[in-house]
């Protein structure tokens, strides 16, 4: 077992104390290590808060860096002040509590926040069986938590730390695309077709809004058959807001139920319907289109670098390994999307 | 390899042990396993898998009929200055090596349906 929290449950403990006002804090449970993925390292715990304006009984998890952090994401702190503006705009996520900035505690930056209750498994929360009504209404909150987090929009103080693009966001992500392709050293000449065909059919950018950008049910908490939690903040950003509804509607996130467009879950229709009414936008399937072409490039390229991780030492691991051959199913998608009928007439 | 001598296994062996050792391990061992070590030996058994399919000779595409695809990297340079723009026999020699790479990384998604029901 890592020893960042068991080691360290008396700081840590004085830490809750200090940040919540009590007169004293304790471990009514073990920690125990949760599922967190390659970037985060996540600990449950129960904690009693003796006194103060906060005292109770607590479920929570700390959130932390994993050994192995990679540059590309948020800070924890970072992910906090997301996770706290998300959390008063309405949007179930895992209310934050307390945030600690330094290593004095626990070794490493964290933060705190309320466990929520369900799974967050998109193979599994794919094969639960559910009635067609059952799917409807998680479908119906997936579309309805999205649209509440597009509702946040710059300018927001607290989250300064996002830049505000000055082109549009289709053409900053195929730049961006790009870069991490050299950085990478590898020629993908299928990953290129598609991304040149984004950079000439590159929509008009439209309203800016906080996107999740990796809203999929492997981020989501679900349980009963509706969604309890939006987790994972850390690729956020302002962007184009269809980006985020072409995510969970992309092929490579449905686990082999390409029947049920959403997730591998349900159906457009249902999804649209429900975005379009809360968030008052409406959804261009053109637009939905292209961020689907953009999401396999995307998600391509985030399974290159995993692979990276692996293959060039830093991290020697048969996941990110294996990671690396989702590659050419990703590109087939994206190139297949964009066949020459798909390109502008004019084009030479 | 040994530059020559008598040829002491057949060419099929290699791909045959690596498919044989995956197979046991799919069918018979993870049967037994539950949680981690279930999880870790179905990724075993796909990356065995994947490295038989891998040692198969493929034959390479010649770059035949598009000048600038000399190698990867002037294909490359060529596609994003937009010489090779929508160009349908580009697209074809693309699609065609995507087809094989994944026809070894994951043959089973060549059986999906790919068009995008977004535009449905």
């Amino acid at each position: 077992m890592p020893p960042a929290m068991d080691e360290r449950l008396e700081q840590f403990c004085a830490f809750v104390a200090m940040a919540s006002g009590a007169t004293s804090v304790t471990q009514a449970t073990e920690s125990v290590i949760l599922d967190g993925g390659a970037i985060q390292e996540n600990w449950g715990v129960t904690l009693n808060i003796i006194g103060g304006p906060q005292a109770g009984r607590y479920d929570v998890v700390v959130r932390m860096d994993a050994p192995s952090a990679v540059d590309a994401s948020h800070s924890r702190t970072q992910e906090f002040a997301l996770l706290r503006v998300a959390f008063e705009a309405g949007v179930t996520v895992p209310e934050p509590l307390w945030e600690c900035a330094d290593d004095s505690v626990l070794g490493r930056p964290f933060f705190v926040m309320r466990r929520v209750a369900g799974i967050a498994a998109g193979h599994r929360v794919v094969r639960t069986a559910r009635t067609p009504d059952e799917a409807q209404a998680l479908v119906i909150d997936f579309a309805t938590q999205l649209a509440r987090i597009h509702t946040i929009r710059p300018p927001e103080a607290r989250l300064d730390f996002l830049d505000i693009p000055e082109d549009p966001p289709a053409l900053a992500a195929v730049r961006a695309y790009r870069l991490a392709l050299d950085a990478l050293g590898v020629a993908r000449p299928g990953l290129e077709w598609a991304l040149r065909w984004a950079e000439i059919t590159a929509p008009p950018p439209g309203d800016l809004a906080l996107c999740h950008h990796d809203f999929r049910t492997g981020n989501l908490m679900v349980e009963d058959h509706r969604l309890t939690g939006v987790l994972d903040w850390e690729f956020a950003a302002w962007g184009d807001p269809i980006s985020d509804v072409a995510w969970i509607c992309a092929h490579c996130w449905r686990f082999g139920r390409d029947d049920r467009p959403v997730g591998g879950i349900g159906e457009r229709a249902d999804f649209y319907e429900a975005y379009e009414m809360s968030s008052g936008r409406r959804i261009d399937p053109a637009r939905v289109h292209y961020w689907g072409v953009m999401a396999h490039i995307r998600w391509a390229i985030i399974a290159l670098q995993q692979a990276d991780r692996h293959l060039s030492g830093r991290e020697r691991n048969l996941e990110l390994a294996l990671t690396g051959h989702v590659v050419p199913e990703l590109a087939f998608e994206a190139v297949l999307m964009t066949e020459p009928e798909a390109w502008p007439a004019a084009a030479s | 390899m040994a530059g020559g001598g008598i040829v002491t296994r057949r060419p099929e062996e290699p791909e045959d042990l690596l498919e044989t050792a995956a197979r046991v391990l799919r069918e018979e061992v993870v049967d037994g396993l539950s949680g981690k070590a279930r999880y870790q030996a179905l990724m075993i058994a796909n990356a065995v898998a994947i490295a038989a399919r891998q040692i198969r000779d493929v034959p390479r595409q010649d770059l035949v009929d598009i000048p600038a695809t000399a190698d990867a990297e002037s294909l490359v340079q060529a596609i994003r200055e937009g010489t090779l723009d929508g160009r349908a026999d580009v697209f074809e020699w693309i699609v065609s090596g995507l087809r094989a790479e994944v026809a070894v990384s994951n043959p089973k998604a060549l059986a999906r349906e790919t068009v995008d029901d977004a535009l449905r």
